[in-house]
């Protein structure tokens, strides 16, 4: 029997071409529909991966976003959160070089202070130089030590020298939310070691960033110390994965942090949201529509394949119905010469999705093992209507078909 | 002489979803070896139903059907016509792909004869039906009715069995053509020793056989013994 199956495959040139190119095509076009469904899954992974989405903290009407209170249990919230990453606090200080009492504030209280938790949350520009003494580096932002960056001009002013202990009397911005008034209160009086200077040669830059900057966490911890109530005023971060942006709006419900509303009354409170997501929502929305489109074609491109292998099998059974029957007369069992026929179609389909593998990989879309999937797939539903198909020729009684009656 | 083939009131109905069709009505008759047998009638009578019969194609719906005793519905009728019976065809059936050597060669293949010998013996099977060496690689549409009726029964008799069916087998040859195949066969059943049995209508064909079956609307008889 192999020996016939070959020679019809040999013999019948345009039959055995003809199933090969139809299961070469398959495995092309199915590489090309999974690799479409691929290929927009991977510009969602990459549109995720690629797209920050910032997300400010602001006060209920969208209006202010720096310079406004947000409160310490909202900054707690934040720092624990797993659905946020890259988060930048900072708060606006006043200070004066030494002790000093309030009445005298109007001479010394002349520095802008910034506390921050990282180098980013500064606002430095880019590219300026800050030089650090000889053990440190902007990791300190992260501590809560006493220790500071400070302007060079401010330093060669005073004198100053990395490792200097300096004394600063500081004050804090009070934000009288009934009143919708700002004041301005002495926090304490502390002692900061000097461990970095900025430089400040670029007359215009140098106005855009305060005289000294401090960690973030020392001035919270000033604040308890002297058991005043501390107040971020500006806080940004990123959403943590920009797929699970429901989550994450759903835990920033919980910590607090509303929708802006248009509108509301004027406030100092930071307890609204304002979220970056408008670009990355149309994008990722789009890329989800066409997968899901795709991917619900999943289940007709199998009966596709399906009905292709049986619609090709039946006709080219019909056509060899009388040569089966010749079989059944020469003493082949029914099952032996469906099979016979099977394995010729088996080889047949084989070489078509070889070819079809072989143009898939050169067309480069897709990996070996995507291939071979989209292949395996391919082969299964072809076969499966194939096999069907065959089983059909069972049926006939070869008599009816051969004699002359 | 030793019956070959046995029939005992052997009826068949093909039986569809809407109506029943008795083709073959209390058969009875035996076939031995070392003769022609030829069953006439006119179409519809139910010769090719009781020859599908004969080769195990089908089985009959009543009464017994035995092979050398055996009956045909308690052997395997596959391998009954891979080795011990031979159908030949009026339309010649032979395969359009394979050569004519080949297609002598096919029964063997299926019985896992190698392949130098099934070669050697198809070659003699054809040399046996006097078919030119020149025709042996050429494709069956290449050569003519007579030639191809000639290798039909080569292959026939290639399978090694004893028992020759032969529907029509002159239906669509010439009247030398006929003569010759009708030889032929002749030969085999006196020479070889086969039992062969023809369904037919051509009297030419009945009258070179040496028993003569009448078929009318399924029910058989003797018409020469």
């Amino acid at each position: 029997m192999y020996h016939y199956i070959l020679k019809s495959i040999q013999r019948q040139k345009g039959r055995s071409l003809l199933v090969i190119l139809v299961n070469c095509i398959l495995v092309i076009l199915l590489n090309l529909y999974f690799g479409l469904i691929g290929s927009y899954q991977a510009q969602l992974r990459d549109l995720a991966a690629n797209t920050s989405i910032k997300c400010i903290i602001t006060n209920l009407d969208g209006s202010r976003d720096s310079l406004i209170a947000i409160s310490s249990d909202t900054i707690r919230a934040l720092q624990s959160s797993e659905q946020i990453r890259g988060l930048d606090c900072s708060v606006i200080l006043e200070a004066g070089f030494g002790e000093f009492k309030m009445e005298e504030w109007d001479q010394h209280l002349n520095l802008l202070v910034r506390a921050v938790n990282n180098r980013d949350s500064a606002a430095l520009p880019e590219g300026l130089k800050v030089q650090y003494m000889e053990g440190w580096d902007e990791a300190l932002f992260t501590g809560n030590q006493h220790v500071c960056i400070m302007k060079e001009s401010d330093m060669e002013k005073q004198g100053f020298a990395f490792g200097d202990d300096i004394t600063l009397t500081i004050y804090y911005f009070y934000y009288d939310d009934k009143e919708l008034l700002m004041d301005l209160r002495e926090l304490d009086s502390a002692k900061f070691i000097i461990v970095g200077q900025i430089d400040d040669s670029d007359p215009m830059a140098s106005q855009r960033y305060p005289n000294i900057l401090l960690p973030f966490q020392t001035a919270w911890d000033l604040f308890e110390e002297n058991q005043e109530d501390f107040t971020a005023d500006e806080v940004s971060f990123y959403v943590g994965d920009p797929l699970a942006l429901n989550a994450f709006k759903q835990e920033m419900r919980e910590i607090g942090l509303m929708e802006i509303i248009k509108g509301s009354r004027l406030s100092f409170k930071g307890t609204a949201l304002y979220v970056q997501d408008g670009i990355f929502i149309t994008m990722a929305d789009r890329l989800k529509t066409a997968i899901r489109i795709l991917t619900a074609f999943l289940l007709p491109m199998g009966i596709l394949v399906f009905i292709v292998g049986y619609v090709i099998s039946h006709l080219l059974a019909n056509g060899r119905v009388k040569e089966f029957a010749l079989f059944r007369s020469l003493g082949v069992g029914a099952l032996r010469a469906v099979r016979a026929f099977w394995y010729e179609q088996l080889i047949l389909v084989l070489a078509g999705n070889v070819l079809g593998c072989l143009a898939a990989l050169l067309l480069g879309k897709q990996g070996i093992q995507e291939i071979m999937t989209v292949c395996g797939a391919s082969f299964g539903g072809y076969m499966l209507g194939t096999t069907v198909a065959l089983l059909w020729l069972a049926k006939e009684k070869p008599l009816e078909l051969l004699t002359s009656e | 002489m030793e019956k070959m083939i046995e029939a005992v009131n052997v009826s068949y109905i093909y039986q569809t979803k809407y109506q029943k069709t008795k083709a073959l009505s209390g058969v009875s008759c035996s076939f031995e070896r070392g003769k022609v047998y030829a069953v006439t009638g006119k179409s519809g009578s139910g010769k090719s139903t009781f020859l599908s019969l004969l080769a195990g194609l089908d089985v009959p719906t009543e009464g017994t059907l035995n092979i050398e005793g055996e009956d045909m519905r308690k052997i395997n009728r596959d391998t009954y016509r891979l080795n011990r019976a031979s159908v030949i065809y009026q339309a010649f059936h032979l395969f359009p792909l394979l050569t004519v050597l080949e297609n002598v060669m096919f029964p063997m293949q299926l019985q896992h004869v190698p392949a130098k010998q099934a070669k050697a013996r198809a070659q003699e099977y054809l040399k046996k039906v006097d078919l030119p060496e020149s025709l042996y690689k050429k494709m069956p549409g290449m050569i003519s009715g007579g030639e191809q009726q000639r290798v039909a029964i080569a292959r026939a008799i290639a399978s090694g069995g004893e028992i020759l069916l032969a529907d029509e087998p002159t239906g669509n040859l010439d009247s030398q053509n006929e003569k010759v195949i009708v030889e032929l066969l002749c030969k085999l059943a006196h020479e070889d020793n086969y039992a062969v049995i023809v369904v037919t209508h051509n009297e030419a064909v009945a009258a070179a056989a040496d028993v003569v079956y009448g078929m009318s609307d399924g029910v058989l008889s003797v018409v020469r013994e």
